[in-house]
């Protein structure tokens, strides 16, 4: 595999707003590999939003390229440059039209980018909905009956209708619970590994990070400022930043609790000097 | 325990619906001694904001709702007292901090007069320099290095960490004996809910003020309580200290929450959790957003 996937070049992208200007996302650089997870972290105006929504077309860059498979990606995407870059939102009750059934939502991506024929689109619909966990009849029913992690199983059998090669995950759980968060995310990771999909996962929850990404990003005032593997990130975190968001994290056993004093230590040892 | 801050004795509460009646609490018992942080851990629906929204009299008995069980704060049994007394209550005895603080601040007064509003609940005579003085003293205590160009601000022109700090200072510069808080700082970044929490921690063992903390995550309530409560599907289904319960968790449900949590020091802990978790994840028919 010589081309990435997904490649990122110099990406920057600056607001004009009255009077002054935001630089959102300020020299970006990072290629994505076919199957890989990539988590993109850091606190909220970081710019991790913004390098998503520019993935996804919802924006252009001010200065940069992202290129797909080799193509760049303009100001006019194809219509297969679209179907293969999906999206998953935070709140699943927001992103998911309330006033339609969910065999509606479901069947509407398959009709915009004319998958299969018409009489087997609602075949397909109870396929989806069987991939993500859920019973066929759900098709019938409308979101507002749905619980929390129902729904983003909706929102995700969504993202897939259209065979997408990648999913940009934006905070896929913070909205959820616990328990039902477990199962979203194994739900994920098993998605991935069948349909060998290429996920952008963005989130501040570093744990989550750790059980879901195979390389990180760290984001800090628009720029990159550390990018390695998983495993890396967390057992030598170099940039103070990274070690910030990573000391801040509430844990829960032993093991994490040395972790986080030693990395607080280490942060006020610095301070010190 | 003697002479508790906060003693809550088989509550249970239902709303009457169309076709059923839900009984949401079953009678939830428990306690919190002076100077005691005490944590009530559970799911969005569980019953934990409820339960704060009865201590604080939110939530006032109607016809569709049917409420049973005592209350008693500083022992003295909330339903036996009037409508005004409770309200003198509010505010100076025992004050909330909210989860999102921008949405809690009233965005159409300055910071100023609201802490002035505050404070009138104690002294209804304080003018605003005076309130003006007292606020400024405790912005500093919360961190805050410029108090004059905030208590100047409106909620909108501060950032969301600066937002939950003002809440903390507010909640406490009447020196409440009980201070509920209800999921606080979850509508901010972790960085900022870390330095909010610890602040927080610090302010209250200072004033020995006692704290009910509701939460569903785990971590924040290891780091702030002392003691805890796991409530599921409106029961305590476990309390006990919090190391204990962190160590050696009794109801499966707890350990089900535990397990669910990912770790941040090993990246193969989620794929577990399913078995853990699967008795605890009844399909509920209708979403009720907390």
């Amino acid at each position: 595999m010589t081309v990435p996937l997904l490649a990122i070049n110099q990406l920057a992208k600056m607001f004009q707003l009255e009077g002054y200007q935001v630089h959102a996302v300020r020299g970006v650089t990072v290629d994505l590999w076919q199957g890989e997870c990539l988590a993109i972290v850091g606190e909220s105006g970081s710019g991790k939003s913004t390098v998503a929504n520019m993935i996804l077309g919802v924006y252009p860059p001010t200065s940069g390229q992202i290129s797909f498979k080799g193509q760049p990606l303009g100001a006019h995407r194809t219509k297969s440059q679209r179907r293969a870059i999906q999206l998953v939102q935070q709140n699943p009750f927001s992103s998911i039209n309330p006033s339609r059934r969910i065999g509606a939502t479901l069947k509407l991506p398959l009709d915009v980018h004319d998958i299969g024929t018409k009489g087997a689109r609602m075949t397909r619909v109870e396929e989806l909905l069987g991939e993500v966990g859920l019973p066929a009849d759900y098709a019938t029913r409308a979101p507002l009956t749905l619980s929390g992690g129902q729904c983003q199983r909706v929102a995700i059998a969504r993202a897939l209708a259209s065979q997408p090669e990648m999913i940009v995950l934006d905070e896929p759980t913070s909205a959820l619970d616990v328990l039902v968060q477990a199962r979203v995310l194994i739900l994920l990771n098993e998605l991935r590994r069948k349909r060998n999909l290429t996920y952008v996962f963005i989130t501040h929850d570093l744990a989550v990070v750790r059980n879901m990404a195979d390389r990180v990003a760290v984001l800090k005032d628009g720029q990159l400022v550390e990018l390695k593997s998983t495993h890396e990130i967390f057992d030598n975190p170099e940039h103070d930043y990274t070690r910030r968001l990573i000391s801040a994290s509430p844990v829960i056993t032993e093991e994490e609790r040395i972790m986080r004093n030693r990395l607080r230590e280490g942060l006020a040892m610095e301070a010190v000097e | 325990m003697k002479n508790p801050t906060l003693e809550i004795i088989d509550l249970s509460l239902s709303f009457k619906g169309l076709m059923e009646t839900t009984r949401v609490l079953h009678d939830v018992s428990l306690t919190i001694g002076q100077k005691e942080k005490v944590a009530l851990v559970g799911e969005s629906g569980s019953g934990k904001s409820v339960t704060a929204r009865l201590v604080l009299g939110l939530l006032q008995a109607q016809s569709k709702t049917r409420v049973s069980g005592t209350i008693n704060f500083e022992g003295r049994d909330l339903a036996l007292m009037t409508a005004r007394e409770r309200r003198q209550l509010r505010g100076s005895r025992m004050s909330m901090i909210f989860q999102d603080p921008v949405s809690a601040l009233n965005p159409v007064y300055r910071i100023e007069t609201q802490f002035h509003e505050v404070l009138k609940r104690n002294r209804p005579t304080i003018n605003l320099d005076d309130a003006r003085g007292e606020a400024t003293a405790i912005l500093g205590d919360v961190n805050i290095t410029e108090p004059e160009r905030v208590l100047k601000s409106f909620p909108f022109q501060l950032s969301g960490g600066m937002n939950q700090r003002v809440m903390i200072a507010m909640g406490l510069i009447n020196e409440p004996t009980l201070l509920i808080a209800d999921e606080p700082g979850t509508a901010l970044d972790v960085t900022v809910q870390d330095q909010t929490l610890r602040l927080m921690h610090d302010m209250v063992e200072e004033r020995g003020t006692s704290v009910f903390f509701i939460s569903h995550n785990l971590g924040v309530v290891r780091e702030f309580s002392d003691r805890l409560y796991v409530i599921y599907q409106g029961r305590i289904v476990e309390e006990g200290k919090t190391e204990d319960v962190f160590a050696n968790p009794k109801h499966p449900y707890t350990r089900a929450l535990l397990a669910a949590v990912p770790s941040i020091t090993s990246g193969d802990t989620i794929s577990d959790a399913i078995n853990d978790t699967s008795a605890f994840l009844a399909p509920r028919e209708v979403h009720w957003d907390a």
